[in-house]
Parts: structure tokens; sequence; C-alpha cells
């Protein structure tokens, strides 16, 4: 079993790389044939969903994407706490 | 006033004229005689000589134009020359006390400081924005804290003319 990681600091990543892939999607609004952004765009929404992934693995879904991955047996998507709830991130 | 500059542009000899104070409150100082020069103070502070029959005018920058060209500017006498020129082709940049005057414009928007407008030819009335490259990127940390992802694009807001970080 994986080693449970910070519910914050892995949250906080979250943000970040959703940033990332915001504002290089915005590049690609203008510009969708350049190679090198949709490449760029590729690697940071896998690392988006990886730790989306993760995060809902351990800590509950934050998109309905992955409302399934969460290790529980019910719908769980309106049961946990909310990000900024207390019991949240 | 306005017939005074008139006579004195297209050449007029007012030698026999009387003087007499302009209605703005400017004063003529009075001729001695033909042959003497004769200075007069107009109301955009230029000193007019008359020599030979041909009125020279000597501004107040110190260059000398010829009688037919326009002063056009209502200048102030505390003012440098060309610091409050009230024209419509102004050419829009910072003239600098060293620079010409201006009194003598050759064309249309040339103030003689050689700005290159970089969108010359470009349709009028549009706002333009320059084309964006893909370039350098920073980090997902960084770029959450700096607010754009784009190098180029992190331009703070300082308050004194902006510049990239």
């Amino acid at each position: 079993m994986s080693e449970c990681p910070n519910r914050k600091e892995l949250f906080h990543h979250i943000n970040e790389v959703s940033f990332a892939v915001d504002d290089i999607k915005l590049y690609l609004d203008t510009h969708p044939c350049d190679d090198e952004a949709l490449e760029c765009f590729e690697e940071y929404s896998q690392l988006r969903n990886e730790a989306l992934k993760e995060y809902a693995k351990h800590f509950g879904p934050l998109t309905v994407d992955t409302a399934v991955c969460s290790e529980a047996d019910k719908w769980n998507w309106i049961q946990d706490p909310w990000p900024w709830q207390e019991g949240g991130c | 006033m306005a017939n005074c500059q008139n006579q004195m542009r297209y050449g007029q000899q007012n030698m026999n004229r009387q003087q007499r104070p302009m209605r703005n409150g400017y004063g003529m100082s009075p001729r001695s005689d033909a042959n003497s020069v004769r200075v007069e103070v107009t109301a955009c502070a230029t000193n007019r000589q008359e020599q030979r029959g041909r009125v020279a005018i000597e501004t107040s920058c110190g260059r000398e134009r010829r009688e037919e060209e326009r002063c056009g500017c209502e200048r102030q006498e505390s003012r440098e020359c060309g610091r409050e020129r009230q024209e419509s082709r102004e050419c829009g940049c910072e003239r600098q006390e060293s620079r010409e005057c201006g009194c003598e414009r050759q064309e249309k928007n040339d103030c003689g400081c050689h700005h290159k407008d970089q969108l010359e030819g470009m349709p009028l009335a549009m706002a333009y924005v320059p084309w964006q490259d893909w370039g350098d990127l920073y980090c997902a940390h960084k770029a959450l804290q700096v607010g754009t992802v784009f190098e180029e694009l992190d331009m703070p807001f300082l308050g004194r003319g902006g510049c990239n970080r």
C-alpha cells in the first residue's frame, strides 16, 4: 500500500499543475498547431490527472472524473467534506 | 494683432506705420528712422528685426526664421522654444531643449527627432498586440506564484513604466 501523501501538499501540487494546464491551454487557443505547446500541455495534463487520482484515492474525489477512484465502496462524492470545509484540505 | 501678423507674413513694409500698442497689451518700440534696426516683440515672444526691407525673425530659441514662415505657436515667454506649441500636427514625442524648435518643419508629422514608427503603414485607429511565440516556461510552483507560466509575460506592475522581470 502506498504511503499516504500529505493532503495539503498534494492539494497545492494539484493547484500548481492545474494553473500550468490552464495557461498553456490559453496559448493553444491562439496557437493550435504549436507542437511544443501541445507536448507541454500533455505533460502537465498527465501530471494533473495523476495527482487528482492520488488525491481521490486517499482523501476523496475533487472532480467528478475521479469519483470512482476512491477506495470506498459507496458514493462518497457527497459524503466527504469539501476542501474548503472543516475536515477538508 | 492679427492684422499686424498678416502684414509681417506677406512682407508688407510698415515703416511709416504709426506705432501703437496691440490690443492684448504687448507694446511695440517706436522707430527712430528707416535705416535703423527695429526690434519688435510679438505675442509669441519672438524678436523681429528689419534688415534691408526684409523682416527676419529671431526666435526665442535663437533660430532665425523667414518672414513667410508661420510662427505657428502660442509660446509663453517663460518657456523654451517648442515646449507648449499648440499645433494640429504634434508628433507626440518628447522634445528636449537641445533639439530644433521645429519652426522649419519640412513635412507633416516631422519633428526632426527621427522617431521610427514600428506600425507605420498599418490602418489607423486600431489597437495592435504583438504576436507571442513559444518561449521559456517557469516551473509550476513559480508560475502559480507570479501569475504566468511564460517568462516573457512576467511583467509586474511597478507603477513606473513596467518592465520584464
